[in-house]
């Protein structure tokens, strides 16, 4: 990607008119039109450098998107959208407004003819785009500023890598209509679903596909071939639902590590091929891999990469600093990656990263804690890896340690079960062994469970 | 507030499909808010999960698209009215 480096602007977008953008409501929107409300949207916008774009619809909080670009404003995407959290959000920028739904909808166009492509501005490629706000420790969320660049140099990257992907499925080149289980204000969202049409022949289905009865239905309502984007939480709810009416070409999987078996039901289930990707809000998707072909990662070659014992440096063209991972990984003779581990006690669980230290102070912080444990069990349930917790607190029920802690974190971080105990199992060194943890956690019926 | 026979089933169901070993279904109460940070904080992947588990019991299925779909998301009883209504409606 040397070529990027060079350049100082990107078009915002580049692709043709009457192209489809997106689908809404079972019709087709133009490239033009959406071209069109995002110039709209941006003569609209709050005179503020900063909006909290809390769009819900997908195809508006593409344009809000879009529309901040082109006035020269960044997009704040919280990670929770709670009045709590907002609020927050708007302390901490306090010349920010919020942007929702009612802002980014314009006026449909009066006549029904197509409308033409209007000129639209390059970007600059330093400008920031957008800040992804991902759960932190301490209670205020963590930022990770994106620039233009860093996201249209993405948009290439990502196509050639689904450009391939479609190729080895089979599919004919030509349009694909993507549906996504997952929002646009997640980075892999945005990455995947919210950026590839304003490049690539990508058109976005807007309907909310959320219950497995929406993917499926959504799926098998597209004339062009598909692309699902989504979780192992999403594919494992996908395998109880009907099948799609047509097979899905290529299906994005990220946010967890993906079953092998899981894949491959799923593969059988929608027909399609998985491309399992591996990321981190700090940067991006860095890897992909096939799951049902083998587990070595291969890295985007847009990064440069530094392998250690206490885990992976990430160093790329558009980013300001280096970012280090704690993830290990090994070097395999092919140029592929074996993943090791977590050098750290960090957990990733949604898709989000968390420090089980973080999670453990502010666990014994919680008025009526007296002591206590939150840690990722042996054994992980089928569907999720949730935590689990003991705690000794023995005035407090576990449903207020939970809303406690549901406060503070990411939901997906707050632990279940919760256990109220007598005692935390500690061995002589002060230390509580998993398999200790795991066991005291199975050991159901002690009178202080509820 | 009592639970009908209704919720109480419906009330195993949420805390056997989210292994909320920690919650004694008779406990919950039918009026009280699920999801956010009361009652039992529950989030959007627990919507998923007990979306998949109703499915699964009583062939109901949800789509996000419904205006309904939240309000039946919002508390035990709702949710229990909702799906009785759908498997009533088949009848």
């Amino acid at each position: 990607m040397a070529e990027c480096e060079a350049l100082s602007t990107a078009p915002l977008v580049d692709r043709s008119g009457e192209a489809p953008w997106a689908h809404a409501a079972d019709r087709p929107i133009a490239v033009s039109r959406f071209a069109r409300d995002a110039l709209l949207c941006a003569r609209n916008l709050p005179d503020r450098p900063w909006l909290i774009n809390v769009c819900s619809d997908r195809y508006l909080f593409g344009v809000a998107f879009f529309a901040a670009l082109l006035g020269g404003r960044v997009n704040l995407l919280p990670s929770q959208r709670s009045s709590e959290a907002l609020n927050a959000l708007r302390r901490r920028y306090p010349d920010s407004a919020i942007v929702a739904d009612d802002t980014a909808a314009v006026p449909a166009p009066s006549s029904n003819s197509a409308d033409p492509m209007p000129a639209l501005p390059e970007i600059d490629t330093a400008q920031l785009a957008a800040i992804v706000f991902t759960s932190g420790s301490t209670g205020a969320p963590n930022p990770h500023p994106k620039t233009w660049g860093l996201l249209s140099d993405f948009r290439a990257i990502h196509w050639r890598r689904l450009t391939r992907a479609l190729e080895e499925a089979g599919t004919p080149a030509g349009e694909v209509a993507m549906v996504s289980t997952v929002p646009p204000w997640h980075l892999y969202g945005l990455e995947w679903t919210l950026l590839l049409p304003s490049v690539a022949p990508v058109s976005m289905h807007c309907e909310r596909a959320f219950f497995p009865k929406d993917v499926v239905d959504t799926l098998g309502s597209s004339s062009a071939p598909t692309v699902l984007v989504t979780t192992p939480t999403h594919l494992r709810a996908l395998l109880k639902a009907p099948s799609p009416a047509r097979p899905v070409s290529v299906t994005i999987c990220a946010t967890a590590p993906l079953d092998p078996n899981l894949a491959a039901q799923a593969e059988r289930r929608l027909g399609t091929r998985i491309l399992e990707l591996y990321g981190c809000s700090e940067v991006g998707t860095l890897a992909s891999r096939r799951p049902t072909e083998g587990t070595e990662w291969s890295f985007f070659d847009y990064f440069q990469l530094a392998f250690s014992e206490g885990g992976l440096t990430v160093r790329a063209p558009r980013l300001e600093a280096s970012v280090d991972l704690d993830d290990r990984f090994e070097r395999l003779a092919d140029g592929r990656f074996r993943f090791l581990g977590r050098s750290t006690d960090i957990v990733k669980i949604g898709g989000k990263r968390e420090s089980l230290t973080n999670l453990n102070a502010v666990l014994l912080e919680i008025p009526g804690v007296q002591d206590g444990v939150i840690f990722q069990p042996r054994r992980v349930r089928e569907t999720s890896r949730r935590l689990a917790a003991l705690v000794v607190a023995p005035d407090l029920a576990p449903l207020d340690i939970r809303r406690a802690m549901a406060n503070r974190f990411d939901p997906a971080f707050v632990p279940r079960p919760i256990r109220i105990v007598e005692a935390v199992p500690r061995n002589r060194t002060g230390k509580m062994p998993l398999g200790k943890l795991t066991s005291m956690l199975d050991a159901r019926a002690a009178p202080l469970d509820d | 507030m009592k639970q009908t026979p209704e919720q109480s089933r419906m009330a195993v169901l949420i805390v056997e499909a989210l292994n909320l070993e920690d919650v004694d279904p008779g406990a919950i109460d039918p009026n009280e808010l699920m999801f956010g940070d009361e009652g039992l904080a529950l989030d959007s992947i627990d919507a998923l999960e007990i979306a998949v588990a109703i499915a699964e019991e009583f062939a109901v299925h949800f789509s996000a698209k419904e205006e309904t779909t939240r309000e039946a998301f919002a508390t035990l009883g709702n949710l229990t009215d909702f799906v009785m209504k759908e498997v009533n409606g088949r009848m």
